[in-house]
């Protein structure tokens, strides 16, 4: 145990108040613990010099007058005779506070269900449509905002009806593969076609 | 001497009785006022907050109860008034200080001076009362009540409403302060 707690344990049995077992056990202590001893001994010493410190000193002639005058005021003051009395049972205080709170809650519910004004609605979605007009309306308005627009139109349509580059008429010689893939009697048909067809002043 | 018991006399004070409470009032005025002057330290104080102790007490006459005995009760009182006073008391020692201190600089309101000199034991009384003085004022009730008027632990929780243990932690720290505000004089007596 720390000194601290043996400490408060010399306190207590200052004032008489550590029990039998305790009180042993602080004796054996102290018989060890200088530290402890000498804290004893400075308060018992505190406490012999302390004795009747709050004396007031008085002689018994001036307990007389304080009493002649504390019976003097005594008489002036009249004791409140009746014992407060506790208010009926609804108008105690909780049970007000209670009844005021209702009432506001009420009131406020009934202005959000039923007084409170209603104004026109705003609608919180707007259809595609009314959208689109509205943009088309904004475009209308500006001369040179619309001009811009059918360009910007235009260019998409024109694009739009081009057929894509890989769609455009391809000869079909002018693919190696085509060449690649034929055997060599086929290809000497070929070259006898064209020399024929050279032979009659065909195309070279 | 009026032989009648506290209880009887109580019960015609709570009635109105004024020659009751003022035989009640004499029982105890010497303690209360004694309690008092141990935590003000000033009699002019004391007589004032002693006779507020018995006129409140009077007056709250008809609403004491009786579960506590009445030297608790008064005691309550007491102790109640005393503090709340001495709070006031030092929020106006506080700001005389301030002003002190503005006027003719720090140090102005110093404490205790040096024990260098020899205070002897006819001195050391003196010390302790300004030891006691300066324990905080919950401290120095219990301290007051216990050390000086010889009061249980039991007791003195009952009069401060607090606990046995918190009234005997506070005798403890209470010594433990007084003792090392006190040091260099106890060991310069010597025993």
């Amino acid at each position: 145990m720390r000194c601290e707690t043996w400490k408060k344990w010399v306190s207590d049995a200052l004032d008489g108040e550590l029990a039998g077992e305790r009180t042993v056990r602080l004796d054996r202590h102290l018989k060890d613990c200088a530290g402890c001893r000498a804290y004893r001994e400075s308060l018992t010493r505190l406490q012999a010099d302390a004795e009747g410190l709050a004396d007031p000193g008085l002689a018994p002639g001036d307990w007389a007058d304080f009493s002649r005058r504390l019976e003097s005021r005594l008489g002036g003051s009249v004791p409140s005779r009746e014992v407060p009395q506790r208010a009926p049972f609804f108008f105690r205080r909780k049970w007000v506070w209670a009844g005021a709170s209702f009432l506001v809650l009420a009131f406020i519910g009934t202005y959000f269900a039923v007084l409170r004004p209603r104004g026109v609605r705003e609608p919180m979605f707007v259809s595609i449509e009314d959208s689109v007009a509205r943009v088309f309306g904004e475009i209308g308005s500006n001369s040179e905002l619309e001009n811009a627009f059918n360009q910007e139109i235009m260019a998409s349509i024109a694009e739009a009806v081009r057929p894509p580059e890989d769609e455009a008429p391809v000869a079909f010689d002018d693919n190696p593969l085509f060449w690649e893939g034929l055997s060599d009697r086929e290809l000497a048909y070929i070259e006898s076609a064209l020399r024929k067809e050279r032979d009659h002043g065909g195309p070279s | 001497m009026d032989e009648r018991p506290d209880d009887v006399l109580v019960e015609q004070a709570r009635r109105g009785g004024v020659e009751a409470f003022s035989e009640l009032a004499r029982r105890h005025q010497q303690r209360i006022y004694r309690l008092i002057y141990g935590m003000t330290r000033n009699h002019s104080d004391t007589d004032d907050l002693t006779q507020e102790v018995f006129l409140t007490a009077f007056k709250s006459m008809p609403g004491f109860r009786g579960t506590a005995g009445f030297y608790t009760w008064i005691y309550r009182i007491a102790v109640n008034l005393t503090l709340n006073f001495l709070r006031k008391r030092g929020r106006e020692k506080q700001r005389a200080e301030y002003h002190d201190n503005l006027l003719y600089g720090e140090g102005a309101a110093a404490g205790l001076p040096s024990p260098e000199g020899g205070p002897v034991r006819n001195e050391l009384r003196g010390r302790i009362a300004e030891a006691v003085d300066s324990l905080p004022p919950h401290f120095k009730a219990s301290f007051l009540l216990v050390a000086d008027q010889g009061m249980s632990h039991a007791d003195a929780a009952r009069v401060l409403g607090c606990s046995e243990n918190t009234v005997s932690w506070r005798m403890h720290k209470a010594r433990k302060m007084l003792q090392a505000r006190l040091k260099p004089y106890l060991n310069e007596v010597g025993p």
